[in-house]
Order: structure tokens, then sequence, then C-alpha cells
């Protein structure tokens, strides 16, 4: 298989400078708002998990445990576990960007990559190195991603991370059992990726060969994930 | 309630919808129509079978075109005919070539996805009115499902479970989804179809069970739920514990689990607690003998309805197993 590149040891150092930029956000507005109640009621759905709040839960954490040291961890579990099935990113400049301050848009992808990544680790037999609850880790990364989205302009943010993370946000709120939300975040991967030409074969010309195939499998993948 | 009506009704009630397959199973319309060419290259940094899985995966699902996501969804102008059924289930039926590398991971992947599509296909010919108990092509009949559990059967164990893992609530719904199915036809078919047709070396139900709880999330959606209706149906125990005298039914499965009530009696680890009390539902009737045709009999609250809407249509016996057993189907009455 594919080598797993530097690791750990490069990364740790600055593992500690990551902060959250959720800190701003640490009241949720939502929490506690009235409940909407629609005229048709949504069908009966016994084990729905479904919040009142853009984060995975009705409180949002502002004091939480942080999980940010688990950046490397998770880019090396996702390459070993997840890459084989969604071979979406190219790993060498994800990898490379993790060693610098990174540009929201980039922390956008990077959150979505933890959190979906965090979500796939509860299996019996899988035995990742990490924290006690994967699915904890997972909700943490969500929220993150969530948050840095409302610190940017996410909706002109026309770039292949930005679909790529919508997908990966979807699959991570199905993992979670919350459909509602994973299914608006696979529409909004879709929307975003028909606006960037994914399906028409002349936006690929002319655009360097890591990225063409990149934007090509991202589209196969959401044409497969949509039927 | 007739057999279409049962399954019918337990489709309904598994229709949750899976990562990969928003449209067929929550009945979503298409957005992406026009396509680009398919991937042809690799990343410098790749092994090749990243890009050789990558194709399979695409193509399983290309089988299903807009047509067959339209006859679905029931908005096609013509239903989809026996022809387009059987066409299909036979090219779902191929087996993967064996030369192509393929991480396990990938493997589990579409193996586990093929025959859930077999099973989506076969829902939808039996929507279409199109089975029978006697149809020429097998995935035309009503035992089709137990086939297809035995084939995911093959798949779960030749895999290891960290490869099924890791692919998360998707796959575990798709497994779920065809031990559900299994269970109804069992019901509705009799346990014998299984047991004479595919050769027993292990139980599905087990086995898909226990894939099930390998996950915290998945044990409580799906594992569950599948011991709460096999706690319901008394054949099906019978069923497991004929073929597994050796080993203990699961520990769980000695309570009947409250459909009702999973959700208000887990514990700080997020995992059901066992109930007690409600044992095995209604009694097991119906002997299998030797060489002699006995029909089940069933419980008083359900015979009511296979009496008035049921006729039994006998087929040989078997007794190549050395138990000797019914073969034979109840079909309801198709309104």
């Amino acid at each position: 298989m594919t080598q797993l590149g530097p690791t750990l040891t490069d990364t740790n150092a600055r593992i500690d400078q990551w902060i959250s930029d959720s800190a701003a956000a640490s009241t949720s507005p939502t929490t506690g708002h009235q409940r909407w109640h629609p005229i048709m009621s949504e069908t009966s759905q016994p084990f729905s998990d479904e919040p009142q709040s853009i984060f995975t839960s009705d409180q949002f954490r502002p004091n939480s445990v942080n999980y940010f040291h688990l950046i490397p961890t998770c880019i090396d579990l996702f390459m070993e576990h997840i890459y084989p099935i969604m071979p979406l990113i190219h790993m060498p400049t994800l990898r490379a960007s993790i060693a610098r301050p990174l540009e929201m848009f980039e922390k956008n992808l990077l959150y979505s990559l933890c959190a979906i990544t965090s979500t796939h680790m509860s299996g019996k037999s899988i035995l990742a190195p990490g924290p006690p609850s994967w699915e904890a880790a997972g909700r943490f990364f969500l929220d993150e991603c969530i948050s840095v989205r409302q610190h940017y302009d996410f909706v002109e943010d026309k770039s292949l991370s930005a679909v790529i993370s919508s997908y990966f946000v979807s699959t991570a709120f199905f993992e979670l059992n919350q459909n509602r939300k994973s299914w608006y975040y696979l529409r909004e991967a879709l929307t975003m990726g028909q606006d960037l030409g994914f399906h028409d074969e002349n936006s690929y010309a002319g655009l360097p060969p890591a990225e063409a195939l990149c934007r090509r499998r991202t589209f196969w993948i959401l044409y497969v994930t949509e039927r | 309630m007739s057999l279409r009506g049962k399954l019918a009704h337990f489709k309904a009630l598994s229709s949750t919808h899976t990562s990969r397959s928003f449209a067929i199973l929550r009945h979503k319309p298409l957005t992406l129509q026009k396509t680009p060419e398919l991937p042809s290259t690799l990343h410098e940094y790749e092994a090749p079978e990243i890009h050789s899985g990558f194709m399979h995966l695409v193509n399983s699902y290309h089988l299903l075109d807009a047509s067959f996501v339209d006859s679905w969804n029931e908005s096609a102008e013509a239903p989809a005919s026996t022809m387009t059924y059987t066409a299909l289930q036979r090219q779902l039926d191929l087996p993967h070539p064996a030369n192509i590398s393929l991480t396990d991971i990938q493997k589990a992947d579409i193996l586990v996805t093929q025959q859930w599509l077999r099973l989506i296909v076969w829902q939808s010919s039996m929507r279409q009115g199109l089975l029978s108990s006697h149809a020429e092509d097998e995935s035309m009949t009503f035992r089709y499902p137990l086939k297809i559990a035995h084939s995911l059967l093959d798949v779960i164990t030749s895999l290891p479970t960290t490869s099924i893992e890791v692919h998360g609530m998707g796959i575990f719904e798709k497994i779920f989804e065809i031990g559900n199915t299994m269970l109804d036809v069992m019901q509705a078919c009799g346990t014998s179809v299984s047991t004479d047709s595919y050769g027993v070396s292990q139980d599905p139900f087990q086995i898909f069970v226990k894939t099930l709880s390998q996950t915290p999330n998945s044990q409580r959606q799906y594992a569950n739920l599948l011991l709460a209706k096999a706690a319901e149906k008394p054949e099906i125990s019978r069923f497991t514990q004929t073929l597994q005298p050796s080993l203990a039914v699961m520990p769980t499965m000695e309570y009947g689990m409250d459909m009702a009530t999973p959700l208000a009696n887990t514990n700080d680890s997020g995992l059901l607690a066992p109930l007690p009390g409600r044992q095995w539902r209604g009694s097991i009737v119906g002997e299998i003998i030797d060489d002699s045709p006995v029909l089940y009999s069933r419980d008083d609250d359900m015979g009511a309805e296979w009496t008035e809407q049921s006729t039994w249509v006998s087929g040989s016996t078997n007794s190549d197993d050395g138990m000797g057993s019914v073969e034979g189907v109840w079909i309801g009455k198709m309104e």
C-alpha cells in the first residue's frame, strides 16, 4: 500500500498551537429555542438522534475535551482505512499543509476529514490507538468543522476542498444517525460540485492532472452516493 | 396479511437510508445525470488497487441507471419487465474477476454492496408484482433473499472483521436489510427452504447479529432490531437452535427484546442491557420428521390471517441433509 508519510513527530510540535475557532461560538444560539412543530409530523423515526442545533448535539461544548492532538493520527487512519474507498484528496498536499498555519478553507477540509475518520473507528476489532470514545472525537471535529464554516464565507468557497468537506460532513452525520443533516450536506456537496462543472467534461481541460483526477473521483463518488 | 403485504410492511419499517444510496432508499430524485469520463489514472503515490477498487464500486452502482431508479420510485412511465430484472440479477450475480487485486476494505465495500443491490432489485421486482413461487429464474421467486443472505454470509466470513467495521453504518445497514428480509422470507416461506437449498455451514442469522454488534451504534440500531424480530418468531428460534445445537444461543437472545422500549434501557456504554421477562413468544409447533411432510401450524393470533389468506404450495421432501424437511411455500393471496 501507500506509504504513510511524515507523521506524528513532524507535527506534534505544532499541535499545541491549535485553538478552537468555535470558542466565540460557545453559546449555541439555538440551545433551548422554541421547538418548531410542523403540521405534518415526521414519520416515526424510532432511532433518530437529530438535535435542535446546527452542531452534533443540543449543547455545544465550549469547555469540553480538546481532540486536536488526534489530527495526525486521524490522517494516518484515514489513509489506511478510508482512503481506499474514498480516494478523493491529494494526500501529499494535505500532509504538507498541516505543518503550517492553515487558512479557514483548509481547516474546513481537515476537520471534516478527522470527523469522518473518527466516526468510522468505533469497531470492536479495529483497535486504532486513540481516545476512549472515537464517537466523542468525531462529534468534536464535526462541530469544529461546522463552526469554521460560520467564520468565513463558505458559500463562496468554490474549491474542490469545499465539495469534499461537505461530502465528509454528510457521511459523518450519517454515522451519528443524524439523517436530515446528512442528506442536507450531501445535497450541498452535489450542488457545489455541479456549480464547479464536475459533470462537464470540458471543465477538466487545462487543470493540473492531480486536481483533475481528484475532481473526477469526487464526481463519481457523489454520483454513486446519490443513487 | 399477504406475503407481499408482510414484506412491504417490513420494508417500510426498515426504510432508513444508506450512506451510498439516498435515491433508492429515501426515494429522492436524482440530480446528477450528465457524467464526465471515468477516471483512468493514479496519483504517483497510490497503489494500483486504489484505482481498480474505485472503478469496481462505480460500476456496480452504474447498473442501476436512471430508469431503474424511476421504476423503484414508481415514477416510470412503463414498468420494468421480468426480463429487465433477471438481466440485472444475472449481472449482479457475476463473480468479480479474481485477477484484480483489491484491498480487503475495498472488497468488503464492493461485495456487500453487490449483495445488497441484488436485494434492492429483488424488492423492486416484488413491488411490480413479478414474483412467483415457481418462477423459472430463481431471482424471481419469493425465497431469493435466502440465497442472497447465504452469499452475504460467504462474503462476511471470507473477510477480516476490521475491513467491514471501518465502513461504518452504511455497510451495517446493508447487512441489516438483507438479514431483515431473510427473516421475513423465512417466516413466510418456512425455514426449511433455507436449510435445503444452500447447505448449512453457519447460521447466517447468528453471523449477521454478531457483525452488526461490532459498533455501539450498529448494535443499538440494527443488531437489537434483528434480535427482537427473531424473538417474535418461533419458527426462527427453532431454526437457529437446530442449526447450532452445540453453540449456546447468543446470550442476548435468551431475552425477547421489547421493540417499544429499547432506547430507555441503555447503560453507560450506550449498549442495551438485556431486558428480563418476555421469553420466546409462542411455542414451536410442527415437528420435522424424516420423510413425512408436516405443515407448520401457527400460533392462534397469526393463524386466522394465514388460513384465510394463504394457500400451501407443497413441494418435494428433501432429506439430503439427514434431517428431512418440508419444502413448500405459504403463498399469501395477491390482491
